[in-house]
C-alpha cells in the first residue's frame, strides 16, 4: 500500500497579516478557530494536485478543518475518476480537540464537483467522531496515531494509493512515526518530521505492516524554474525551514 | 548545523546534486571510503568555495548498525563550529542505518523493519541542533527535485527501491 501524506496550503493562521488575506463571507463565523487558506496556499494545493494527478488515488482522507478540505479540493480537481473526500476526524490537527469542522451545509457548496462524506459518529477508526479534549495529552495523540494507520491497513488492500490530508504537527510528529510503525519512545521525541505546506510525504506499506519513507516532505511541485520564479515560492527551498506556525 | 546526508551515485546525479547544492555554502564534504562515494563528494565540491573542506570520513566507511551508533554517540572531531556539513553515504547505508539513527529511531523500532527507501543520488537534511545530536528534526528525506527539474507530474516515478 502507499499511502500519500501531504500538509495543506498556507492558511491565514501561517501568516502574521492575517488582515490582508481575505476569506469568504460564509465562512467568517470560523475564520479564527478554523482560517481558510491563502491565495498562496490555494496557489500550493492546485500545484500539489497537479503533482498528483498521475495517482489515481483509491482513497482520498482528510481532516475535518477548511484548510484541509481547500487542499482538497485542489488534490481531487485534478484526480480524473476519484472525485469524493472522506472526513476522518482523527486527521484533525493537534490542539484542535473537540472541532469537527464547519457545518457541511455551510462547506459543501464551497466545493462544487467535490464530494465530501463527513465522518460518522463513531469514528470508522473506533474514535469518537469528535476527539474528546484529552486530545491535547501525548498519550491521546499517539492512539490517535496508531488506530488511524491500523484503519487503514484493515480497510485497503496492499496495492492501494490512499491519500491522507493533515496538519504539520500532527502529520510530521505523530502521523509519519506512526506509519512507519516506530515506539511511542520514539514519537515522544517531539516533532520528528517538518511538514512544509502542500509537502508531499510517501510511506510504502508492505504486506507483513513494516513501513518504508520513499522521502519525507517533498516540495518540488513548489519549485519552478529560475526564470518564472514567483515571489512567495519557497526556491530555492534548501536550507529553507518550514513555513512558521502550526495552522 | 545542518547536517546534508547525500546518497552516493553516478556522475550525471552527482553533478546534479552538486549544482543543487551550490545554492547552499558549505562549510565540508565527507565521504565513506569508496571510489563512488569519493567521486559524488568531488562532484559537489565542484561548485563550492575554495574553502569548503573534502574528506574522508573513515568512521562512515562500512557502515553498519554498530558503526552508526558510533557515529552517533561521539562528536566528530572536526565538526565543532560548522554549520552546513554534507555526508556521502551509499543509499543502503543511510536507508537502513544512518537515517533511522538520525531520526532516534530506537532499536526497537530498527528491528520492526523501520527504515527509509534505499535511493541514489537524493538529499535528506537534519537539523542537528545540538553538536551532540540530541535533537535532530527531519526537514525532508530523500528529496530529488534535483533529478526531475523539469516535470511537475512525475512523483509516480520518483524512485522507490525495495529492501
Amino acid at each position: 500500500m502507499f499511502v500519500f501524506v501531504i500538509r495543506h496550503g498556507q492558511s491565514r493562521g501561517n501568516v502574521k497579516d492575517r488582515e490582508n488575506h481575505p476569506f469568504l463571507p460564509e465562512v467568517r463565523d470560523y475564520e479564527d478557530k478554523d482560517p481558510s487558506l491563502t491565495e498562496l496556499g490555494r496557489k500550493q494545493a492546485d500545484l500539489a494536485g497537479r503533482r498528483l494527478s498521475g495517482i489515481d488515488f483509491d482513497a482520498i482522507l482528510t481532516g475535518p478543518l477548511h484548510r484541509h478540505l481547500e487542499t482538497a479540493y485542489g488534490v481531487v480537481r485534478h484526480q480524473k475518476r476519484n472525485k469524493t473526500v472522506e472526513i476522518i476526524s482523527d486527521l484533525t490537527e493537534a490542539g484542535d480537540a473537540g472541532y469537527g469542522g464547519i457545518p457541511m451545509e455551510i462547506v459543501q457548496p464551497l466545493f462544487p464537483g467535490m464530494e465530501i462524506i463527513p465522518c460518522p459518529d463513531p469514528s470508522p477508526t473506533g474514535g469518537p467522531g469528535v476527539i474528546p479534549e484529552c486530545d491535547d495529552e501525548p498519550v491521546a495523540f499517539r492512539l490517535r496515531g496508531r488506530r488511524l494507520v491500523n484503519y487503514i491497513r484493515e480497510r485497503f488492500s496492499d496495492d492501494a494509493n490512499i491519500l491522507l490530508i493533515t496538519s504539520c504537527t500532527f502529520g510530521g510528529g505523530i502521523l509519519m512515526p506512526a506509519l512507519l510503525g516506530l515506539t511511542d519512545r520514539d514519537i515522544d521525541t517531539g516533532k520528528f518530521f517538518v511538514f512544509n505546506n502542500t509537502a508531499i510525504s510517501m510511506v510504502h506499506i508492505k504486506e507483513d505492516g513494516r513501513g518504508t519513507a520513499a522521502f519525507v516532505n517533498d516540495v518540488t511541485h513548489l519549485t519552478l524554474p529560475e526564470s518564472e520564479n514567483i515571489e512567495g515560492y519557497p526556491f530555492p527551498y534548501i536550507g529553507y525551514p518550514a513555513a512558521g506556525g502550526d495552522n | 548545523m545542518y547536517l546534508y546526508i547525500i546518497t552516493d551515485c553516478d556522475a550525471a546525479p552527482a553533478d546534479r546534486a552538486g549544482r543543487q547544492m551550490s545554492r547552499v555554502g558549505l562549510d565540508a564534504i565527507f565521504y565513506t571510503c569508496s571510489e563512488r562515494g569519493k567521486s559524488t563528494a568531488e562532484a559537489i565540491l565542484k561548485y563550492q568555495d575554495s574553502d569548503c573542506r573534502c574528506e574522508l570520513l573513515d568512521s562512515l566507511c562500512d557502515l553498519d548498525r554498530e558503526k552508526t551508533a558510533a557515529f552517533m554517540g561521539v562528536p566528530i572531531e572536526g565538526l565543532v563550529g560548522m554549520k552546513r556539513v554534507v555526508v556521502v553515504v551509499p543509499a543502503d547505508a543511510f536507508g537502513k542505518h544512518l537515517g533511522p539513527a538520525l531520526m532516534h529511531v530506537s532499536d526497537r523500532s530498527k528491528n520492526e523493519g523501520v527504515q527509509f527507501a534505499s535511493t541514489e543520488g537524493t538529499i535528506s537534511l537534519f537539523d542537528a541542533k545540538k553538536h551532540d545530536q540530541v535533537d535532530i528534526t527531519g526537514y525532508f528525506i530523500n528529496s530529488s527535485m534535483h533529478l526531475k527539474v523539469s516535470d511537475i507530474e512525475t512523483i509516480k516515478d520518483l524512485p522507490l527501491s525495495e529492501d
